[in-house]
């Protein structure tokens, strides 16, 4: 019996082979645009990040704080994971319901009583004084930065963040507005990174598991 | 003739009166505010138990300066909120509010709205007509706060 079966010509080899290379190429292409990809995110939340070349989410900001001091995040969130939220003090419905949702949330991940910091930027800096977004904040019974600014920083700050925000008129609201703005609650490292979001409609199952990535 | 048609028009009048307005059965909750905060939120739950159809026309509470029937949507990630108008309840069937819906948004809140006590509220109906209720007010929806 000859051990050896009959070998396929070189030239089949070499397709083999290179079949393999390519497949190996995708495979690694696919994989890379898994990661590169925007994190999964909830039915509904469609727009989050503009994929404009060289746009990166996040960055340093500086604000107002609740006290009305400056509130500058390279110094005051550093080696802190942080969860950013934007919305407005007079927003009764989704804005105090993401908050609460939060701080239930930190609660429930049980690592210490402040894994993460909750930061609320206000959208509305004309009605939200850095004391009315410092009593906002302290109606979740947990610590929450609140912060505000000028109507150019808080543009600013959305912007960086790729977060929707228009005045909208609308007669029943108090001064006669509403804000429309971005709900995603995007989440940041300690080392300052955009890691991904929680959406609004998402379950608190897989929201648990993406606070415990930024505070591994 | 004369007194013929004059009952027809009689009858034709008499007849929404006579009609049996539907009962609504309400529930829900007000989230609680703090002092210096004067907007909140109610999350009603109406159940039209019939007979017939009903609309929800307007809600009232001697708690807050302005209660108005609103929705909240989220599309594409952007939360907006809209007035809304009269909401058609038909027989048997329920209408939910809910946080990042449609909701009864409270502004001129004029005290606290404290965890515990309960928001009397008045709902108008287009058939039913007042129908006076209390909620309870509490920090979150009552399943763990979750939007739905």
């Amino acid at each position: 019996m000859p051990d050896t079966p009959t070998k396929p010509p070189r030239s089949t080899l070499r397709t083999v082979r290179l079949l393999i290379w390519g497949l190996a190429a995708l495979a690694a292409i696919g994989f890379a645009c898994l990661l590169l990809r925007p994190p999964s995110i909830g039915p509904g939340e469609t727009v989050l990040t503009r994929a404009e070349p060289g746009f990166t989410l996040g960055g340093p900001f500086t604000l107002t704080g609740a006290d009305g001091r400056p509130f500058s995040s390279a110094q005051q969130l550093a080696n802190k994971a942080y969860a950013l939220f934007f919305g407005f003090t007079n927003c009764p419905d989704v804005c105090p319901n993401t908050l609460g949702r939060l701080a239930k949330l930190r609660q429930d991940l049980g690592r210490g009583p402040q894994p993460f910091e909750i930061v609320f930027v206000s959208v509305d800096p004309e009605r939200d004084t850095p004391e009315a977004v410092g009593k906002y904040a302290a109606l979740f019974d947990t610590p929450i930065i609140g912060l505000t600014g000028t109507r150019e920083q808080v543009e600013q700050v959305a912007k960086q963040h790729a977060i929707y925000q228009a005045r909208v008129a609308d007669p029943a609201a108090p001064g006669g507005y509403t804000v429309d703005h971005g709900s995603a609650v995007l989440l940041f490292g300690r080392d300052g990174k955009f890691v991904g979001t929680i959406a609004l409609e998402e379950g608190d199952a897989p929201a648990l598991d993406k606070l415990r990535r930024i505070t591994a | 003739m004369r007194i013929l048609s004059a009952v027809a028009v009689l009858a034709v009048l008499a007849t929404p009166a006579l009609a049996k307005a539907p009962t609504l059965h309400v529930q829900g909750w007000a989230r609680a505010t703090i002092a210096g905060q004067n907007g909140s939120a109610a999350y009603l739950t109406i159940h039209n138990a019939g007979p017939g159809a009903d609309r929800l026309l307007a809600v009232t509470t001697p708690t807050a300066a302005s209660a108005t029937l609103h929705n909240s949507t989220s599309v594409g990630g952007v939360m907006r909120m809209r007035g809304a108008g009269p909401q058609a309840i038909a027989h048997g069937q329920l209408l939910r509010m809910r946080s990042g819906g449609l909701h009864v948004m409270l502004n001129g809140v004029k005290a606290p709205l404290r965890a515990g006590a309960r928001l009397p509220l008045t709902l108008r109906f287009e058939r039913a007509g007042l129908v006076r209720t209390s909620v309870p007010i509490q920090m979150s929806a009552p399943h763990a706060g979750h939007a739905h």
